[in-house]
């Protein structure tokens, strides 16, 4: 340590330490615990250091903690490389730079990490509570560099506080101006932010237990605003993600994708495969999804959805698809066809990949499968019935907590078990059709949704998540079949909280859950106003993209091209930036005369109110003699004020030592309320 | 070599150029064009992290790091308007000089003085090689900054343009002018302890033998200065009604005791204004009169506070023609230039 070491002012120490634990504190949850260890013990360190008791650590200990903490991240997560990996290294960094302060410079280093910290946390929470934390975070960094650069005579943490406030206040209408107007230009390079957090959603496979672990979560899946408001019916919402086509007897898997559809999940080719085989396409319904983050490519949409997206593609088995996963909230427009005729033309390989079942298993269920069809005289869509009709009446049960299964599973659930959840079904029906030679395939997303009667968009928990069928059907296409809609209708119509034959069964691990008591009127308008706010900032702030900065500018400017979008921000910022500086830099000098006189009529209107008026052209000083001679008790105050004000009227003073003496008068003036107050009791007093 | 003289015609360019607009004045009023601002390293810096902020949030396109940077670089722009304001408009002037001795630091008093609502905040001054001054105009409305400026060199000393500058509120940009206060001071020669030689070339250790207090007689009248003995005002004219007037006395205890530069032959000229200088200081301590006798211009025999200025000065000042104001200052600014 040099002997000559800079010593950040106390304030700016104090500010830049508080700051620090803050930023840190929301990392917090993502980070391994040891760097939350070594922050915590880098701050104590130089509280510490700052009360002389520890000194700074040496170059060599420095250097062996830096070497440890980044042989450290690569233990933990395995790799340098990611974004989590990169936010701790920084973190770390941020940290220790504490215990190296010698020189101003290391000091201007730390605050400025400190702003770039805060930006790192918003790769992974962009909701409402954080950004206003955030915003207190940056007033205390704010101040730790005001606090730098304020010489040590001048100290007073408010003077230091305030100042990073007025500052911060000034920045905020040109922040607001930019924001809206600045173009949004492209990602540069694309950027992979999964695999820092176990997102809860559906995943790429499904076992028959799968989906029923979600119906325990009431995390949002997304959000759909309809375009015109008008929301189709509840049982018609079914909210297509993903096809399971290949079943190896226990897990359900996507099936062999054609090359149109790589190219597809590639993104940028607009309308692949699917929407060349969509025909009668009838009665688009509009919305806008905004969905939340699922660290997978697939969306989600109506059945049957089209996107004009650049960066979605549509496969041949109508799923939608983005280029990269969703690490963070998506928002995306699209078009539905409710009605419509999908692939009645099936090709042949496309037929073998929907017809593929593991050869041998489930003999009970085959033998049932092909008995049935030979007695519905091998109509397709009798067959389908019979099934279906099977599942109504015989004793299935609808339920979030099925008996495991193991080996010949659909045997097991349809001849033992009979207590499933919508993934059982679904799974089972398409074995039987699949059984008898009827293409069908699993499809899986949600279903329903709740309605939000504030702004009349549909908001779908991950306990929406179901799994329901298709059958192709000739000339028909694929049609829908639901066949948990067969075992418990209510699913359907009420959705999942309804149908749950043991009503306890929901949301049981969530004992907190807000869901929970939405049949308290109160905790459910406050929640829905809540998520009606958290909706509109996705919407507009989060979801702030190219498309909608063109419409909201459209909106008031009329045509909108570059030059005038640059024209109306450069404009704005002027205008915004001459009013501040008109208002810094001229001279005011204070009307301390006024004050002066304010205070005296203060004065006056005390001793009115004891009943003496001072009259027309009567000077300060003969009425004061004139009060004195009335309020003898008053005299020391009557008398000390009055020359005060003959002084500050009469003297010529100048600059501080005015201003001073001016607040000093005002002071005395209101205290002598009191006084006043006083004597008019003790007046009372004696008259009674 | 070629370099040395673009480098030195540009500093002379420059050197006009800011002569011109800011011209030698003893006080100065910063005005928008007085005053210059630029980021600091700190502001570099910053300017960094944002643009990596930026291409992050550009990237994983998320609007909240796009809100942030530009919410950060509106603060940078704002932060212009703070750290201009926090210098112009302030009145800089020079206040009193401390002469010195060279190889001490001669104290130039800066006076800044602030008008009005607006206050001033951690302001530096600097002066070529000397150290730095502070001050903060917050409840005070004016201020005098001491500066101390190490002088090596006697002579009249005129120090370069002084720097003054500030960082304030967020050390992000630095604002600063440069400023002619058209101040000098004396340097005066460094005293050297050597013996008193008188007249006759004998090396007298404890000087000139003389009865201070013995036949001085009474030579004229002086108009009064300041720092004269009040012992010596004729009360008599000034009860007259006419301005104040010192009697001079004359030591008639020897003869006029002279400090001669030609009593030290062989010695360079600078130990010789050294060892001249240790008797002036000397004798004015003991209230003696004396003379001094330098080639070019004599001082006749006197004693007092203004003699005893005059010798210094003229000890300071003796033969130094070359030590003009133009070469301090393009000294001082290509330096000054560097660091900006």
């Amino acid at each position: 340590m040099s002997a000559r070491s800079y010593q950040i002012p106390r304030d700016s120490l104090i500010w830049l330490l508080t700051a620090q634990v803050a930023v840190v504190l929301p990392h917090i949850e993502r980070l391994p615990p040891w760097i939350t260890f070594v922050s915590a013990l880098c701050v104590f360190w130089r509280v510490m250091v700052y009360q002389g008791r520890w000194s700074y650590p040496g170059k060599q200990v420095r250097l062996l903690l830096v070497v440890t903490g980044v042989v450290g991240v690569v233990w933990s997560y395995g790799t340098l490389l990611g974004t989590a990996q990169g936010v701790s290294l920084l973190i770390l960094t941020y940290s220790l730079k504490l215990l190296e302060m010698n020189t101003q410079k290391d000091a201007y280093v730390s605050v400025v990490l400190s702003y770039f910290v805060v930006a790192t946390e918003f790769l992974f929470s962009q909701s409402i509570p954080i950004a206003f934390y955030m915003i207190f975070v940056l007033i205390m960094i704010t101040a730790a560099l005001v606090g730098m650069n304020q010489s040590y005579g001048e100290h007073k943490p408010t003077r230091t506080i305030k100042l990073a406030c007025g500052i911060l206040l000034q920045a905020l209408p040109l922040m607001i101006i930019i924001f809206v107007f600045f173009p949004r230009i492209p990602p540069l390079w694309s950027l992979d932010l999964s695999g820092h957090k176990a997102r809860i959603g559906l995943s790429e496979t499904m076992t028959p237990g799968s989906i029923a672990e979600l119906g325990n979560s009431s995390e949002l899946a997304f959000r759909a605003q309809f375009r015109k408001g008008e929301v189709p019916e509840l049982h018609d919402l079914y909210w297509r993600g993903l096809v399971y086509s290949h079943f190896d007897g226990n897990t359900w898997a996507p099936g062999v994708a054609t090359p149109g559809d790589l190219i597809a999940a590639e993104g940028n080719v607009r309308n692949t495969n699917g929407y060349r085989l969509l025909q009668n396409k009838n009665d688009p319904v509009s919305y806008t999804i905004t969905l939340e983050p699922t660290d997978q490519i697939w969306l989600f949409g109506l059945e049957m959805p089209v996107s004009f997206k650049n960066e979605v593609g549509f496969t041949s088995d109508f799923r939608l698809v983005k280029n990269t996963p969703i690490s963070q909230i998506y928002q995306y427009d699209l078009t539905s066809y409710l009605d419509y005729v999908a692939e009645p033309k099936l090709t042949g390989w496309m037929r073998d990949r929907e017809l593929q079942l593991p050869p041998g298993t489930n003999p009970k269920s085959v033998a049932l499968a092909k008995k049935w069809m030979k007695q519905e005289s091998h109509q397709a869509e009798r067959y389908v019935g019979r099934v279906l009709n099977w599942f109504h009446e015989e004793e299935f049960f609808y339920t979030l907590k099925p008996p495991l299964l193991n080996d010949e599973i659909v045997d097991r659930f349809l001849f033992e078990s009979r207590r499933g959840f919508c993934a059982h079904y679904a799974g089972a029906f398409v074995f039987m059709m699949r059984a008898v030679g009827i293409p069908a395939r699993v499809v899986a997303g949600y279903q329903g949704g709740e309605i939000n009667p504030l702004g009349r968009y549909v908001l779908v928990h991950q306990f929406d998540a179901h799994a329901w069928t298709e059958v192709w059907l000739g000339p028909k296409g694929w049609v829908r079949v639901d066949p948990t809609a067969a075992v418990a209708p209510e699913r359907i119509e009420k959705g999942l909280e309804e149908s749950l034959q043991d009503g306890g069964e929901f949301l049981q691990n969530e004992f907190f859950s807000v869901m929970k008591y939405r049949r308290n009127p109160l905790v459910n308008n406050l929640r829905l106003s809540i998520d009606y706010l958290n909706h509109n900032w996705n919407k507009f702030i989060i979801g702030y993209n190219s498309d909608l900065q063109l419409q909201f500018l459209q909106r008031f400017l009329g045509k909108v091209s570059p030059q005038k979008m640059a024209i109306v921000m450069m404009s704005l910022l002027g205008v915004c930036l001459g009013v501040l500086a008109l208002w810094m830099l001229t001279t005011r000098t204070k009307r301390t005369q006024e004050t002066v006189n304010r205070a005296y009529y203060q004065l006056l209107s005390f001793i009115e109110s004891s009943g003496l008026i001072r009259e027309k052209g009567e000077t300060p000083q003969v009425f004061s003699n004139r009060v004195v001679a009335e309020l003898p008790e008053l005299t020391e105050l009557i008398e000390r004020l009055t020359a005060k004000y003959n002084h500050l009227k009469y003297y010529p003073l100048e600059g501080h030592e005015k201003e001073i003496l001016v607040k000093d008068f005002q002071n005395e003036v209101r205290n002598a309320r009191f006084a006043f107050m006083k004597t008019k009791m003790n007046v009372t007093l004696n008259r009674n | 070599m070629l370099v040395k003289r673009i480098r030195n015609s540009i500093d002379e360019k420059f050197e006009k150029w800011l002569r011109r607009r800011i011209p030698a004045s003893s006080s100065i009023t910063l005005s928008q064009k007085r005053v210059f601002i630029f980021p600091s390293k700190a502001g570099f810096f910053f300017g960094g992290t944002l643009a990596a902020s930026f291409v992050g949030g550009i990237n994983y396109a998320n609007s909240l790091i796009l809100a942030l940077t530009f919410f950060l670089s509106s603060v940078f722009v704002v932060s212009i308007l703070h750290t201009f304001r926090n210098l112009s408009g302030l009145t800089i002037a020079s206040g009193t000089v401390e002469p010195c001795f060279a190889g001490e630091s001669a104290v130039f008093y800066v006076e800044l003085c602030r008008h009005g609502s607006r206050t001033y905040e951690g302001i530096h001054l600097f002066w070529e090689g000397g150290a730095e001054g502070r001050a903060d105009l917050v409840d005070l409305t004016e201020v005098s900054v001491p500066m101390f400026l190490p002088a090596n060199q006697r002579g009249l000393f005129r120090p370069g343009r002084l720097r003054i500058e500030t960082k304030f509120p967020v050390g992000l940009l630095r604002a600063w002018s440069w400023i002619d206060l058209d101040v000098s001071c004396y340097i005066y020669p460094q005293p050297v302890k050597n013996e008193y030689i008188t007249n006759d070339g004998v090396g007298v250790d404890e000087g000139p033998v003389t009865n201070p207090n013995g036949s001085d007689d009474f030579v004229g009248h002086q108009q009064y200065q300041t720092g004269d003995s009040l012992n010596h005002v004729d009360w008599k004219i000034l009860a007259r009604g006419q301005p104040l007037y010192t009697k001079s006395f004359v030591s008639h205890g020897d003869d006029e005791t002279w400090l001669d530069w030609a009593n030290y032959p062989g010695l360079d000229v600078e130990m010789r204004l050294s060892y001249l200088c240790f008797w002036v200081l000397r004798l004015s301590e003991k209230n003696r009169v004396f003379g001094l006798r330098i080639p070019g211009n004599p001082i006749g025999p006197n004693c007092g506070n203004v003699h005893k200025m005059q010798c210094l000065q003229m000890l300071a000042t003796y033969n130094t023609r070359i030590n003009s104001q133009t070469q301090t200052h393009s000294h001082s600014h290509s330096q000054t230039v560097d660091k900006t």
